[in-house]
Parts: C-alpha cells; structure tokens; sequence
C-alpha cells in the first residue's frame, strides 16, 4: 500500500512542476483592444487608398528593448494563402524615450513581402536577413506626443502599398515605405491597441498607460474621403469592438478599452487605459453620405478653407485639415451646395463674399451652377446674382462677383 | 500511524494540485493588478483629453509631392550578429549599428532584459566611427499568434 502511494506522489510531483514552471515564464507578452472594421462593402474594400489620424496622448515609463505601448491600422490586402504575404500596418510606437512611426509587414516572417524603406531606419530582419519593417528616430517628422499625425496606406496598383505619414502640424507629409504586395482587394482592416510587455505571466503585467485617440478612419471613393461604413458589424456580427490577450489576461475594461463618440463625434475614439467598452459597435453611420473632398484653385494650388463660418470663406491653404473638406451636395443636373466642417453651407452675402453660413440650401444664395470644364475641374457660378465665383489666389474673400472667366474662377476637387 | 501520515501527505498534495493552477491563475485583483487612480463620479481612470484638431495655417509654400517609382528594388540582405541563439526571436530586441569604416549596418539581436549599454561596450566602436541607428524593440509572440487570427477573421 505504501508502495502504491509513493508511486502516485511521484507521478503527482512530476505532473506539477513542469506545470507550475511554464506559468512562471518569462518572455515577452502581447495584450491588445481591437476596433474591426468591416470589408464586405465592395466600395471600401477595392478602394486601394485608406487613412487615418491618430495621436499619443502620453509616454508609459518602459523598459528597454521590450515594453511598448502602440497603436496601428492593420490591413490584408489579397488572398489569404500564403497568409503573411498579405499583411502590413503601420502606426506609433510608444516608450519612455518618446514616439516612433513605424510600418511593416509580418515581423520576422520569412514570406513576408518585401519591404522597402524610403525613411527611418529598416528593422525586425528574418531569419534570411530581410528586414521585415521600418521604424523612425525618437520624435521624426516632429512627431511626439500630442502630436497628430495622418496615417495613409495606399496603393496605386504597381506592385506596392505605400506607407505615407503626415504631420498635419508642420505639413510634412512623406512616403515612409514600400509594402511589395501587388494584391489591392482588402480583406481584413482593423485599428489596434497593443501593449507588449516582458515577464512572467499573469501576475507581472505592468499594464503601462495606453492613451490614444483616433479619428476619421476613412476609405477614398473618387474624389472623395468617405468615413468607413461601421454599421454593418464587420467580421463579429453585432461587435467590432473586442479584446485579445496572449498572457490570458482580462484586458478590459480592467486595464484597456475603448471610449467611442468623444466629444460628440461618432468618428472619433480613444484607446487605451480608462477605456470602458469591450464590445459592440464603434459607430454607426459613414459610407456615401459622409463623403467630403477638398476644393484647390486650379491655377493658385491653394485649398479652399470653410474658416469655420467665422470669417468669410479664403482660398489659400496648402494643407485640407478639417475645415479645408466639403461634403458636395447634389441639387439637380449640375447644380450644387457645399457643406463644411461646421454643417453650414457655402452662401453668398449682399456684398458677394462667400461665408459658410447657411443653415440649408433654400436660398439661391447658397446653390451653384456647376460648370464643368474637365473631370473634377470646373467653375462654379452663383444662382441668386448670376455671377462666377473668384478665390482671389487668396488675398482676398473668396466672391461670387465676376461677370466673365479668369483663372482664379477656375477650380478642382482633390480628395488629397 | 505510518499509514495514516502517507494518507495525511497524499491528500495535502492532491488539494494542492487541484488548487495550484487556479491560485496561479486567478489571484486576488488587488495583488495582480495596481488598483486603478479614481476620478470623480467614478472608478475608473478617466483617460485624458484629445488634443485640440487646429485649423490650417496659412502656410507661404506649395508642398513638393513626389511620385512613387514602380521599378521593384533589389533588397539586400542584412548581417546579424545573434547574441543568444537559444532565445526566443520573439524574445529580442535588436541594436542597428552601423560600421563607420564600412558603412555597413550590423544587426545586434539581444535578449530583453540584457542591458543596452553593456551590448554596446562589446559591440560599438564610437572610435572608428561606429554609431547606433536604432534600437527596435522586440515585438513578442503573441503579435505573429494575433496576426494570424486576424486572416482567420478573429
């Protein structure tokens, strides 16, 4: 009997403590809030050219070489077979020392497409000696926390995705890197939060402060940005919202989560430690009827700028930000309105100045004669006083004043 | 009485067992996890706010844009100098260094935990010009696991 009992202590002893040493691991451990976004809509997921804006809103006191905390677009573009050949993202990198873009396919994968870096510096090699990413200095292209920056990944159907950074604050706007996949139809298409981190799970979580907010995650149709459809609940029926743990660990709301229509805004939403919403919908609306695209003069290269309905309308930007984007509406065979950023439409004042100010488009004030003089190039002309608008290159408010053509009553839509 | 002590062993050891795992994983919330800061009305941190979107300066130059090349490159390959080939990839981060004599980058791949400073007293000749390009932090296991579910529509 003793015997008996002394085989079964063994075998109990033997079965524990591998057990017990694989929970004490350490090694580096990757926690993540996940927004998926839908890709059944043919129009999105042919659209080739896809952006984004995101910022860090502070730096978690990391270790080196190992802790981060980062925020990326993720997308597969083509077949899923081979898989890694079909995947890149793309975002900010976030430790102690400061914020890093970066852009890559599948770190380390040995059939992960080529990637080639036209900044930064190239990174996270494969076993065959390519490198798989790219990764910037500490605070490129002045990007820092606080910083905004537009995310676009874009294919013009030659062989390669382009990754191209922009801060909108300084007007740097670059391609960072080549993504060598020639598939453009997307089938996966998501915005991540991750945290990764080294010890021993699940206990040693540092679980360091995540804060990022996105906004306008936006597909291009034509001339136009559209806000991404979310109301059709992507991969996850109802849900595109949902968490994902590699220790197993609660993520959210515990540690991370999502907060969605910050300030109002459907198209904007945090990321990261308070965040409170592990599921459902991000949003609905977007699609068609959130399509916007900029107005440039033709001749002067300047956008034309909504100025938030506080001064009249001027035509002499070189960077569409928020009030530099209209929503083009269709009154009938070439007649159009234009509404801005601040949900007023472009109308016409007793002295001629443009100003976005009107709450609807009943008057003929605010109803244009669309003109078209090539594909997206056009005049645009005034129905209550008959005359052409003029931007002036600028120097003046854009007005509804003149009798006959010049260049600066020549203009065009860019979805830039 | 010898019977009654096996007896006595051999159950402590079972309910030990059995609880062990449970116990590892699911510790009290305050030991596993650092308790939250409050804030008012609630008991959760509120995250803070989103920096304030700007309008558009004037600016007084018009933006170069410079279009992509279509030729397919020829990439390189790079050479790596593996500090700890039993770790895990997964498990290292890497130093770019690049040679000021050749010009070349050499890739140091480094176990996390091991300190920078000390690879690079190794590895860095500041003397002949070597310089640090960029330190890229190890990316973990549980991204490619992640990556993967992805395709599968996880």
């Amino acid at each position: 009997m003793l015997k008996k009992l002394k085989f079964i202590f063994v075998l109990l002893v033997l079965f524990l403590v591998p057990s017990v040493s694989h929970a004490q691991e350490e090694q580096l451990y990757n926690e993540f809030v996940v927004v998926d976004f839908p890709v059944s809509n043919t129009t999105v997921n042919t659209a080739g050219d896809y952006r984004i804006e995101m910022v860090a809103v502070a730096k978690p006191a990391t270790e080196t070489g190992s802790d981060a905390v980062i925020n990326w677009l993720g997308l597969y573009a083509g077949s899923s077979s081979p898989t890694f050949n079909a995947f890149m993202h793309a975002g900010l990198y976030v430790t102690s020392d400061g914020v890093q873009w970066f852009a890559a396919a599948a770190p380390y994968q040995n059939t992960a497409p080529p990637v080639v870096c036209l900044a930064g510096t190239e990174v996270w090699p494969n076993p065959s000696g390519l490198t798989t990413g790219c990764l910037s200095d500490v605070g490129d292209l002045g990007i820092n926390v606080n910083t905004w920056i537009r995310l676009q990944i874009v294919t013009y159907g030659n062989g390669f995705w382009i990754v191209r950074i922009a801060n909108p604050g300084t007007q740097t706007k670059i391609d960072v890197a080549r993504i060598y996949n020639p598939n453009t139809y997307l089938t996966v298409s998501k915005i991540v939060m991750e945290e990764s981190w080294y010890g021993t799970a699940p206990g040693q979580n540092p679980w360091y402060p995540a804060n990022f907010y996105d906004v306008d995650f936006k597909y291009r149709r034509d001339f136009y940005w559209a806000q991404w459809p979310s109301n059709i609940g992507g991969n996850y029926g109802s849900n595109n919202i949902r968490e994902n743990s590699y220790s197993g660990a609660d993520v959210c709301p515990a540690h991370y989560g999502v907060n969605n229509y910050v300030q109002g805004n459907p198209y904007l939403w945090y990321m990261g430690t308070g965040g409170s919403k592990c599921s459902g919908l991000l949003y609905t609306g977007g699609g068609p009827a959130t399509e916007a695209t900029s107005i440039v003069g033709e001749y002067s290269g300047k956008f034309m700028s909504s100025e938030n309905g506080q001064t009249c309308i001027l035509t002499n930007r070189t960077w569409p930000g928020p009030w530099e984007e209209w929503n083009v509406i269709h009154l009938g065979i070439n007649v159009r309105a234009y509404r801005g950023n601040n949900a007023k439409y472009i109308t016409r004042r007793s002295t001629n100045d443009l100003w976005a100010e009107a709450a609807d488009t009943g008057s003929n004030n605010a109803r244009f004669d669309y003109v078209e003089i090539q594909s997206l190039v056009f005049r645009l002309r005034n129905k209550g006083n008959g005359l052409y608008v003029d931007h002036y290159n600028g120097l003046a408010c854009t007005s509804a004043d003149k009798g006959t053509f010049n260049n600066q009553t020549v203009f065009r839509y860019v979805a830039f | 009485m010898k019977r009654k002590y096996w007896y006595l062993i051999v159950i402590l050891v079972v309910v030990v067992g059995l609880l062990l795992p449970l116990v590892l994983r699911a510790q009290p919330p305050d030991e596993r996890v650092p308790p939250l800061p409050p804030y008012p009305g609630s008991d959760v941190e509120r995250p803070p706010l989103p920096p304030e979107q700007r309008p558009t300066p004037t600016p007084n130059h018009i933006e170069a844009q410079s279009l992509p090349k279509v030729t397919p490159p020829v990439i390189p390959t790079v050479e790596m100098i593996d500090t700890a080939p039993d770790v895990s990839r997964w498990d290292k981060y890497e130093i770019v260094i690049q040679r000021g004599k050749s010009g070349k980058k050499v890739y140091i791949l480094v176990p996390v935990g091991v300190e920078l400073e000390d690879v690079l007293n190794e590895h860095l000749n500041p003397a002949e010009g070597d310089k640090v390009l960029v330190v890229a932090p190890a990316v973990g296991k549980g991204k490619l696991d992640f990556i993967e579910s992805m395709e599968k529509g996880q």
